[in-house]
């Protein structure tokens, strides 16, 4: 088998590994993206709830 | 892009960045260990081929992705079926995530295919009922894709999408067979379950080990992928609960 058919082969593999780890890459860029999306929305959730009323002692006082 | 509900896992309530799953490192190292076994299987394990020489090595990827574009493909079909079945949002979500991750590996068939073809046939595409078939089952896919991100209604869109995913799914056979069912210049299916296919055990192994870890990358893709759905769906919520 002519070497030339090599460049075939080289091309193949090259094309599947580049494929799959741009696809992968692409992936995991999203994810980070929409993790800290996720992180800052419940940050401001939380800080525009209302603090939390403590409670009053009544007078027979609560133990 | 529709953005769809679903109920929220583990993962998605502990939105840790540097938290990864369990499952997605066990995923990962054996993603990592399959992937250099089946390379050292293929390229050194295996013998050369007689006729076609090293250029036959294409076949290690080329099948085992085939065999993963047909997988991806049938998740859709099945994942269609039960949403329209059920209506539960998740069967949609599976269905789009697998026909995505269907379409990058036909994509890949076809180029590697087509790699392999230049130097054996001579030409680096012929109209032969397996490359046709295989080319119409991307684009019925494609086009799946496109119907599910260019539409307004997400609702209607998911319903269309179903359809359209089950019908493409008869096409699936039809690749399977063309080689069977037509005279093409594609060889006839290596593994055969009656008569054997002629293979020599070694070449077997190799294209066994292969399978197994493109199966495993499609576990991994589709958990990433899906979550990535969840992930959206949990930004619409937290939006609406602003107002």
């Amino acid at each position: 088998m002519p070497q030339q058919n090599l460049v075939y082969l080289f091309s193949a593999y090259t094309i599947i590994w580049i494929v799959l780890f741009g696809y992968l890459v692409f992936l995991q860029g999203q994810l980070g993206d929409l993790k800290s999306q996720v992180r800052a929305l419940r940050k401001r959730q939380e800080a525009s709830k209302p603090p939390v009323a403590q409670p009053v002692p009544t007078e027979r006082g609560d133990r | 892009m529709s953005v769809t509900s679903l109920p929220r896992t583990r993962e998605v309530d502990r939105v840790a960045p540097s938290a990864t799953p369990l499952i997605d490192r066990v995923l990962q190292g054996a993603l990592l260990v399959s992937f250099l076994a089946s390379l050292y299987l293929a390229f050194i394990y295996a013998p050369t081929e007689a006729v076609q020489g090293d250029v036959q090595r294409i076949f290690y990827f080329h099948v085992p992705m085939a065999w993963l574009a047909y997988l991806s493909f049938f998740v859709v079909f099945l994942g269609s079926i039960v949403y329209l079945w059920k209506r539960d949002q998740r069967w949609d979500i599976y269905a789009r995530c697998s026909a995505e991750i269907g379409v990058l590996f036909t994509t890949l068939v076809l180029i590697t295919g087509s790699l392999w073809g230049r130097p054996i046939w001579g030409t680096w595409w012929t109209w032969d009922a397996r490359l046709t078939s295989t080319l119409i089952l991307w684009a019925v896919y494609v086009v799946y894709l496109m119907l599910r991100s260019y539409s307004s209604d997400p609702a209607r869109g998911a319903r269309y999408g179903a359809i359209l995913g089950i019908i493409g799914f008869a096409d699936v056979p039809i690749v399977q067979m063309s080689v069977v069912w037509w005279r093409t210049l594609h060889p006839a299916p290596v593994i055969q379950l009656e008569g054997g296919g002629g293979m020599p055990p070694q070449m077997l192994v190799a294209l066994m080990v292969s399978l197994v870890a493109f199966t495993l990358l499609y576990a991994y893709l589709m958990r990433q992928r899906v979550q990535i759905e969840q992930l959206r769906s949990e930004i619409q919520q937290l939006e609406e609960s602003e107002g």
